[in-house]
């Protein structure tokens, strides 16, 4: 695990390299090594996947007008997520707003906390898809600074200390921000009557 | 060690104890069935939640249809140099060569023409001389001025002063309404 991160590592700063000598299709590299991870983060926050699919865009654009400062030693992908999250936040942020102007009450929030319908499959993925959809919807209900930490935690593995260097909040905000998450993640499933073992 | 809460639990499975709070919670694990039990739901919990967070068949395969890498391919595409302007100046040099070819009989026929009847000469007088009393022309009026008639010089200082004055181009103020006073 340990050694493809680090050959991740070198690829993205040979990639980098080539970017900032003019090649901009060493960019294309980047961008298939992370995708995954910056579309997952978007779409997690924001549960939308064409908005997802167009933050991640973006996080790629910004990403790559910003590559003459970034310092190609360390890893991109934690600079990639953290922009992807400020990029969700930003999008939720301004559908927000939108949804206020023409939305209001239940069907404001049916509207917000939408996901799309499970189609026809057999029983067993059909049960273990609405175990995870419970828990996007679960997720979906959180505010967002405890669904981002959420998802640092649990998508991305990251520790309290990355978290706090990925969000600028303090890592004891961090932990107290992640224990009010789970306890409320757990409500929220065990109202639906989906439990831990079900989920595993 | 007393048996520890759920959120000490849950800190100690994301590592955020301090070294000596994690050997002691150990050792209490190893020893407390109970919350042997605990723990292994929780990362039961959390695994479960990894597993829901994490892209799934149909994210991956949406997501690799997007192909967000494209645009960057593309601008790796090698850019074909414009070959049509050059392809045209040389078409049209060789066209104006070709006509050229075509014309020259005739040119050298009509100048030939006009050597005979003078014609070529007599223009040439024509625009010389036309040339010649235009600057005469020229001459004339800078060495006599024209005279003018001091009552219409008169006259349209006057105009010009009334128009300057009355500015009849300018438009109407509007009167001021009491609210403006």
């Amino acid at each position: 695990m340990a050694v493809a991160v680090q050959a991740d590592q070198a690829a993205d700063a040979r990639a980098v390299a080539r970017c900032r000598a003019g090649q901009a299709d060493a960019f294309a590299e980047v961008v298939e090594r992370h995708q995954a991870a910056v579309y997952a983060t978007a779409l997690r926050l924001i549960g939308d996947r064409e908005a997802a699919l167009e933050v991640a865009n973006t996080t790629f654009y910004k990403a790559y007008r910003a590559l003459a400062s970034v310092d190609a030693s360390r890893p991109l992908r934690p600079w990639l997520v953290r922009i992807a999250s400020n990029e969700a936040l930003s999008y939720l942020r301004e559908r927000g707003r939108d949804a206020r102007r023409t939305l209001s009450g239940e069907a404001g929030e049916a509207a917000l906390a939408g996901l799309p319908a499970a189609e026809a499959q057999p029983e067993g993925a059909a049960l273990a898809d609405e175990q995870r959809a419970a828990v996007h919807r679960a997720l979906a209900a959180l505010p967002e600074p405890y669904r981002l930490v959420t998802v640092l935690r649990y998508l991305h593995d990251l520790s309290y200390a990355e978290i706090a260097a990925q969000t600028g909040l303090p890592t004891g905000t961090v932990g107290v921000y992640l224990l009010r998450a789970r306890e409320q993640l757990r409500g929220r499933l065990a109202a639906e009557g989906v439990t831990a073992d079900a989920l595993s | 060690m007393r048996c520890p809460d759920d959120a000490l639990l849950d800190r100690w499975l994301d590592g955020a104890l301090a070294v000596t709070e994690t050997a002691a919670l150990a050792t209490h694990l190893a020893e407390c069935r109970a919350c042997a039990a605990r723990r292994d739901a929780r990362v039961a919990e959390e695994r479960g939640w990894r597993a829901a967070l994490a892209l799934d068949a149909a994210e991956l395969a949406y997501l690799a249809r997007a192909d967000l890498a494209a645009a960057w391919r593309r601008a790796a595409e090698p850019v074909r140099p414009a070959y049509w302007w050059p392809a045209l100046v040389v078409m049209s040099l060789a066209g104006a060569y070709a006509a050229w070819l075509v014309a020259l009989p005739a040119l050298e026929l009509l100048v030939g023409l006009a050597n005979r009847l003078g014609l070529v000469g007599m223009a040439l007088v024509w625009l010389l001389g036309e040339g010649w009393r235009a600057g005469a022309a020229v001459l004339d009026m800078l060495a006599t001025p024209p005279v003018i008639d001091p009552s219409v010089l008169a006259a349209s200082l006057a105009a010009c002063l009334w128009l300057v004055m009355s500015r009849p181009w300018a438009p109407a103020r509007a009167r001021p309404t009491e609210t403006d006073r």
